[in-house]
This record gives C-alpha cells, structure tokens and sequence, in this order.
C-alpha cells in the first residue's frame, strides 16, 4: 500500500474504518449484512473503529510536525525548529522603560528596596516594579528603569499612561512614565518557521540575503554567542543592496516598530561579525514605521458584547500588522503595500458570525517603501450586532 | 510479523479468524479485522516518519521539505532528483551565493525541460559557464576586459549579469507587433514562455535568492542568437560600453532587470 502525505496528515474517519472492519470481516465469509445496529457484532466493530480513529488523530500530530508548513501546535513548531534547525523561539519580553519617573513633592527621601515599588497604569490595570534599589529625593525627581508583572505586549504602555502608585504608600510622590514602556510577545510560529529557514542563509561565507537576514533576527548562535539579545526582539528584516554603491542596508523592525538606536547597534555588530563577508559593506537601519489607521464597520452575528467583538479585532489586527513584512506585501512587479482587502481578511476572521465588513479608512491600498514598516495606528470601530 | 498474526497467535482457538471447525469465527474474525487495522496505523505511523526524508518520503511530501530546506524544484524536475537535491541541502547552501550554486540552481530548474547554455559575468569580465555534460562550472578571467556595459564598467564592480543562451529553447522571442500584443495576456516585454514550463520570473527568484546580497544582477540576458555573449568573444560584439542606452544592445536578447 502506498501512502500520500495527503493521507497520512488527515485522521481517518470512524465510519471509514467501519467500512474497513466490515470488508475484513466479509472476505474472512462472515456473514456481516446480517448484523444489525446494536448487535454485539457491529458494537463491537463500532468501538474498534473510534479507538482506531481517536489513535490516527493522535499520530497525524508527529506526522505533521516534521514540515513546517504543517505544524499542528506551538509546540510542535518549537520542536521542528531545534530539531531540524537548532532555533528557538524567541521568547516573549516583559514591557519596560527606563525613563521612569519619580516625583518627590517632600522633604524626606524614600529609599525603595528592587521590585519592592508597584506602579500600574489605571486604564488597563497593568502592573510593573523598579528593577533597582532607588532612592528618590526629598523635593526632587528620579529616573529608573520599570518593567512589567507580565511578559508580553499587553502591558505596553503610552508615555503618560503609567501613573498609579500601588505600593509603598509614599506621600507626596508622583509617578509618570515620559516614554512608552514597551515589550514583546512570543515569536509567532510562523516568524519562527521563517527565521529557521533563513539560517540556511548563515551557512554560507557568501553572504546571500537569508544570513543578514538571519542575523539580524536571530538573538544567539548555536554555540550560545549572543549576537543580537536586544532589549526587544527583532522580528522582521529586510536586506537590499545600493546598485549604485553596491552597499548593503538591513532594514529591521520589531513586532511594534522601529527598534531602539541601542539594539540597532547591536545588530550591527552581530551583522560585521557573523554575516559581512570581506569587503562589503552592510548597515543595520530601523525601519521608518508607515501608521495604519483602520477604521471599519462590521456586522456580526453573535452573542458576545461589541467591545468583546472589537477587542478580538484589534488583536488580530495588531498581530497582522506585526506581521507585515518591512516593505509590505511586495506581488511583483509592484512594490509593497499593506492591502485592504487583506485587512477585510483580518477583521472578518476574527470573530465567529462576521457576515459583512467595509473599511473607509485606509481607504486605498497604502505603499509601504522598501526602508519602511507599516505599524497599527488608530482603530476607529464600528460593531452591528445582527 | 504483524500484529493481525501476533494477536492471532497470541489468541485461544475459538479467537481465531477460522475455527477449529473449518468455518469462520465471528469473534475471532472480528479481533482479525480490528488488528489489521491496528497493522494499517502502524504503518501508516512508519510511512509518516519516513515522509521526513528525501529518499522516502511520498512525492506529495517533497515540495513541503523543499520549503523547509529552501531548494526550488524545477516545473518538470522529477521526484528521484529532486529528493537527491533535497538531500544536498547543506551542501548546496554553504556556497550559496557563490556563481557555481546560482547556474547549479537555475540548471536544475531546467530541468526535463532544455539545456540552454548559462554563464554569468561579473563587471570585472569575470566569466562562469556551465557545462550541461559534467555539472562543471568552470571561471575565466578576461584581460582586457571582453564586457563593457557601459561607463561605469570598471568601477561598480558589484554588478553582475546571468546569460541564457534559449536558441533553442524553451523560451521564444517575441517580436514588436506579435499576438499577444502588449497588454495582452500572458506576455512579457520580448519573451514568450512555453505554456506550463519554464518561467521568467522563477529565474528572477531563483537568481535573487542565491546571489550575494550585495550584487547586483543588472540583466537577466535572455539570448536568441547562439553567437551571442561569450566568454570568448571580444567587445564588442559583446557589450562595448554604450548598453546603457537600449538602443544599442543587441536585438538578438531580451534583457530583464534583475536588481540587488
């Protein structure tokens, strides 16, 4: 019997087997069109079937992890990335800014042990602690570095948003946050199928676009040199070349936008020292984040409320535009743009029940240039709940 | 041995397929099929394992490890070649960018399909030809220069061009005036492709992904003329420093834009 990967990456069916069971049972001359339903014979049949079925379920799992395009789970993908590639997934990275600041409006100052102050944002509820001893000044101000309770974009936070003092209680102090605090998710599975592909790129002296790629994107080699544990990781990276200097720019981004000047620098030297062959020349540049207002109306049939409806939609309208690659969805020989239509894709898909969505805002396809990323600007919504 | 067989052997006689009898046992017939099955799972969970690698996996199974591996398979290349070029994977990817990996790759896409001859120059008349018999690629280096594009030959040494020699085959010129006509469907500016073969823009892709990141391939030269721009001739009759003018190239190629 020959088999296809069609057929080994889908479970079989109970009725399948049934039918398989019975053709058995038929050419061994018993008399199976006489068992009934509810017969000992087919019950029995029955129960074989469903385990053998339950048991394919299970199999195809193994199965399509071996091919990164099949992956069933994160944690497949994790495992088809060190298996076969030895990468990891980057992991996700507490929000954190240090510029944090503390206003003492007193004469006494106030020594905070690390992690023993609790600031929040009152808006989303979202925690975060010094990561330092401090002490903030009688009649003065402090700057020091924050980070937040949990991992992730969900604590990000704008400039000005972080203004709760939890814990001491410190009277007469003030809190602001003057910059973003910002952080990252985990890498998707598929950033992580494509980063792991790249590294094909890195086993070449040749310097092919896939090991700048790689690089810029990648924070440790194999060995465990840390090339580029920037403070947020690098997601996306584009190589393109001057064809009247023959140079070599690598635009990066992070899920969120450009990068920090300090993780810049970092990927730079992680380019000059494992991808820059002899003689060329490569600059690692943020990319200039390109805002994507989205405003939409959507129709939805369902029982959850609009904000639930809405909340589901900037998710997975955030996590798509993280996912635009730097210079847009490039079909040759245009040059790249976020499309609308694929945003309509986006929000229609998620939430159960969408029945219709029109976009008036981008109201055309927007271009994006080959040194720019797009980034999610204001989500004007519009929920109609059939 | 299967399991069907171990089971059956395993069991008491009136759980056997046949009784002791001579005829058919129901029960024993029953476990005889609900054990075949389990000998389809266990192969089906075997062939599964297998599907990983080049050598036996399923044909439908190749083109997912050509993704993993990131080796391009030619439209009419078949699944014994391309498995062994999946299997040299590594190989073939520590001299990416290197000019032998960029014609072993598009002559692999050529694959069952023609033999045109290919060479690469530099901009610095540094010549690699293919040779279709041996798999060779072999580098000339040309003094004086012999392909002089235009006046900044000399000085970006960075540019590069790939040269397909498809006289015969499998792309046609297409002349001014032709059917389908500009804006019409399926043509291309002075190439016809043949229907379902070889495409133009898997050559660009193909080039672009295993160039050096820093190269610029100025043309993709697609030549009708088998006389045409080799690495013995003299320039001119190759380019001899006014191609940057359209006029003046030789209108028995196609030339195609390529970039870095």
């Amino acid at each position: 019997m020959t088999f296809s990967l069609s057929d080994l990456i889908n479970p079989k069916t109970r009725d399948a087997f049934i039918t398989e069971m019975l053709a058995v049972a038929d050419s061994l001359s018993l008399p199976t069109t006489a068992w009934q339903p509810g017969q000992w014979t087919r019950t029995m049949i029955a129960l074989f079937a469903e385990g053998s079925s339950a048991f394919t379920k299970l199999i195809v799992e193994p199965i399509r992890g071996g091919f990164g395009d099949l992956l069933s789970s994160d944690d497949w993908a994790d495992a088809w990335a060190k298996g076969q590639f030895d990468v990891d997934r980057t992991p996700a990275v507490a929000a954190s800014t240090d510029t944090f600041t503390a206003t003492n409006s007193t004469g006494v100052g106030y020594p905070v042990a690390a992690g023993d102050m609790i600031v929040a944002n009152p808006i989303t509820g979202k925690t975060y602690r010094n990561q330092a001893a401090i002490v903030i000044p009688a009649g003065g101000s402090l700057q020091f570095a924050i980070a937040a309770d949990e991992v992730g974009t969900g604590s990000n936070a704008a400039p000005g948003t972080i203004t709760t003092l939890v814990a001491p209680s410190l009277i007469g102090v003030t809190v602001t946050n003057p910059d973003a605090c910002l952080g990252a998710d985990k890498e998707t599975t598929p950033n992580l199928v494509l980063r792991s592909r790249a590294k094909w790129g890195s086993l070449s002296p040749n310097g092919p676009k896939s090991a700048y790629d790689y690089v810029a994107t990648t924070p440790f080699l194999p060995d465990g040199t840390p090339l580029s544990n920037t403070a947020t990781p690098i997601t996306r990276a584009k190589t393109v070349a001057d064809p009247l200097t023959g140079a070599i720019t690598v635009y990066i981004a992070t899920a969120s936008g450009a990068p920090s000047g300090p993780d810049v620098t970092i990927v730079q030297n992680a380019i000059d020292k494992w991808a820059e062959p002899w003689c060329n020349t490569a600059t690692a540049v943020a990319a200039t984040p390109v805002s994507v207002a989205v405003t939409y109306h959507a129709w939805i049939r369902s029982t959850l409320t609009s904000l639930q409806l809405q909340n589901a939609i900037a998710a997975a309208l955030a996590e798509f535009m993280s996912s635009v690659p730097i210079g847009g969805i490039v079909i040759p020989p245009a040059t790249g743009f976020v499309y609308v239509e694929e945003l309509d894709v986006v929000i229609s898909g998620a939430n159960a029940g969408t029945v219709k969505v029109t976009i008036s805002l981008p109201a055309a396809d927007v271009p994006i240039a080959a040194s720019e990323v797009p980034v999610l600007g204001a989500i004007t919504p519009t929920i109609t709940i059939l | 041995m299967g399991i069907r067989d171990y089971i059956a052997a395993l069991s008491p006689p009136w759980l056997e397929p046949v009784g002791e009898d001579g005829e058919p046992s129901v029960g024993g017939g029953i476990l005889y099929a609900a054990t075949t099955n389990l000998d389809a799972v266990a192969q089906w969970l075997t062939e599964g394992i297998k599907a990983r690698f080049p050598d036996t996996a399923p044909p439908d199974a190749l083109g997912y490890i050509g993704n993993d591996r990131q080796i391009d398979r030619g439209p009419a290349e078949g699944a014994p070649g391309y498995a062994v070029r999946l299997r040299r994977a590594i190989d073939t990817w520590r001299n990416a960018g290197g000019a032998r990996t960029i014609l072993s790759q598009l002559a692999a896409y050529f694959t069952n399909i023609g033999t045109p001859p290919m060479r690469l120059v530099s901009d610095s008349s540094v010549w690699h030809v293919y040779n279709w018999v041996t798999g060779i690629t072999t580098k000339t280096v040309v003094s004086p220069a012999n392909w002089i594009w235009d006046g900044f030959t000399g000085t970006r040494w960075w540019r590069g061009w790939v040269i397909v020699d498809t006289t015969a085959g499998p792309f046609t010129r297409h002349l001014w005036g032709s059917v389908p006509l500009w804006g019409g469907s399926g043509g291309l500016w002075g190439v016809d492709e043949p229907p379902g073969g070889a495409k133009v823009s898997d050559l660009v892709r193909i080039i672009k992904k295993w160039k050096p990141a820093n190269v610029d391939v100025h043309h993709l030269v697609l030549t009708f003329n088998s006389t045409l721009f080799e690495s013995t001739d003299t320039a001119p009759p190759n380019p001899n420093g006014n191609y940057d003018n359209p006029a003046n190239r030789d209108p028995g190629a196609t030339y195609i834009p390529v970039g870095t």
